[in-house]
């Protein structure tokens, strides 16, 4: 709790470095390499831009992005079962972490779920899916390729099926317009609820315990 | 919209063990409660609907092995097909091929020996079906696959979902006023059709009731004109006397979860709190919205 209560520099910059420490605890709970998280973020928020989705919605899934694997702490990873809880089980820690836009926690929940209702935790199929969230299983199937181009092949043969259509045209505009490099980049700081973080670091709020714990 | 996970988040916070939806459309939903153990029963009028249940919420083991699914993507030997069944659909919607396939389909799955199995196999070829009429929408931005190869992985995919009944879950085709009186149970799932919705249903979900049904002229509309939200009650002040009946019979139930939208709510919630006062409102996103109701 102390990190928070400091009283130099901005908590919210405090704040998203503890955050990424905790994405990053979920990662390797999850079997992901180091830094998987913030490259997922980085890769998700350059295809909304791509998109031109809101920026509430860019600033939700960059979040969503760093935190996608924190419903794994705690679970088995060799189970198969327990895997296709992981992104409830993660909306579900991401609803009770205070100042975090309020749609991060639902585009954790359907990180995983297919085009075609194939997915998980919901089986949502078709439109019923935000076009956001797909964007965390595109980049999740960027990073899990060798380079942009194996990419670029694997969702095209997974567009209708895994991925939206719409997704898939996404992602070859990124491809061709912004040369399908991934760029680390900066927390959107202006989306963490200030008063709220505040009101959090006064009240001793539990979450903040777990995430400096981290 | 209903997302399962939130939807059991939910039932478990008002500590309930069994649930039943008269409305269940493509019962996704109750198989998640099902796996995480709640007794699940489901009703709806499209027969299809009923079936893929019966493959995936009320199956207990059965799972399709690879050779029961050559036995149902491919022609085979020895078996004289109708392949004009859905010769009708051509050019309009499907390619000759893809006619063919869905003539073949019929006739393999019609001849399935278990419940199970045709469950497993309606849901799996449903989404080779969806799969087809999404690329007829956008063919530029998804792969041609072969028949037999698109039904294969669908099929795999599908048989993954199975998981122990151990409730003894159920489905139904039935009227919902019918199984909201017959099936006693903790909660009442209610996702209301929309007003007049019949008239204008998704076409992925009627053409595939013309599919099981192996009539390609099957009209929704004329199939379910008299059912519970169909003619009956196109007008709104008929619409809201069939909701108010529906809910009148439920209250037995201690809990009603009602899914709606943010659109709806209000509509909803005004409908609901004239049988039950004590009412939660869980609003997760603009497109589902949970009333939770408690007696």
């Amino acid at each position: 709790m102390a990190l928070f209560q400091e009283t130099r520099g901005d908590p919210r910059q405090r704040y998203a470095e503890a955050l990424s420490c905790y994405g990053g605890a979920g990662d390797a709970a999850y079997g992901n390499p180091p830094g998987f998280a913030a490259r997922k973020a980085a890769a998700a928020v350059a295809f909304a831009r791509v998109a031109e989705l809101p920026q509430e919605t860019v600033d939700a899934l960059y979040f969503a992005g760093i935190l996608h694997a924190v419903g794994a702490i705690g679970t088995d990873p060799a189970s198969r079962t327990a895997r296709w809880d992981v992104p409830a089980l993660g909306a579900g820690i991401c609803a009770r972490i205070p100042a975090l836009p309020s749609s991060t926690a639902n585009l954790i929940r359907w990180q995983a779920e297919c085009w075609d209702g194939t997915g998980y935790p919901d089986q949502l199929r078709w439109e019923s899916i935000p076009l956001a969230a797909q964007f965390l299983l595109l980049a999740e199937m960027r990073l899990r390729a060798q380079d942009a181009d194996e990419a670029f092949e694997r969702v095209n043969a997974e567009s209708g099926r895994s991925v939206a259509p719409a997704a898939a045209a996404v992602y070859a505009a990124w491809m061709l317009h912004v040369d399908g490099t991934i760029r680390t980049i900066a927390p959107p700081l202006h989306a963490i609820d200030a008063s709220a973080l505040e009101n959090a670091i006064k009240q001793k709020h539990p979450m903040l315990r777990i995430i400096a714990q981290a | 919209m209903i997302s399962a996970s939130r939807l059991y988040e939910i039932l478990q916070r008002v500590e309930v063990r069994s649930v039943v939806d008269p409305f269940m459309g493509v019962p996704t939903h109750l198989n998640y409660l099902k796996q995480h153990g709640l007794a699940v029963h489901g009703a709806e009028l499209s027969d299809w609907l009923v079936r893929a249940g019966e493959g995936i919420v009320v199956n207990d083991s059965v799972v399709l092995l690879d050779r029961d699914i050559s036995e149902i993507v491919e022609m085979l030997p020895g078996h004289v097909y109708a392949l004009d069944t859905f010769k009708a659909w051509e050019g309009a919607f499907f390619t000759q091929e893809q006619c063919l396939y869905l003539s073949v389909w019929h006739e393999n799955v019609h001849a399935l020996r278990s419940d199970a199995q045709t469950g497993l196999a309606v849901l799996g070829l449903w989404r080779a079906f969806c799969y087809w009429m999404h690329k007829s929408e956008a063919p530029d931005e998804m792969q041609d696959v072969a028949p037999s190869e698109l039904a294969w992985h669908y099929l795999r995919q599908t048989t993954q979902w199975v998981g122990a009944n151990a409730r003894r879950n159920t489905v139904r085709r039935a009227d919902a006023l019918a199984i909201t009186e017959a099936c006693p149970a903790d909660a009442l799932l209610l996702a209301l059709p929309f007003r007049n919705a019949y008239r204008s249903p998704d076409a992925r979900l009627s053409m595939w009731e013309a599919w099981w049904q192996g009539d390609p002229y099957f009209s929704h509309e004329h199939a379910y004109r008299h059912a519970l939200f169909g003619v009956g009650a196109s007008e709104p002040a008929d619409y809201a006397r069939t909701a108010a009946s529906l809910l009148a019979r439920a209250s037995e139930y201690p809990v009603i979860v009602l899914a709606t939208d943010e659109k709806r709510a209000a509509e909803m919630e005004s409908l609901l709190r004239a049988a039950r006062r004590d009412l939660e409102i869980v609003a997760a996103s603009p497109d589902e919205v949970y009333l939770i109701a408690k007696r």
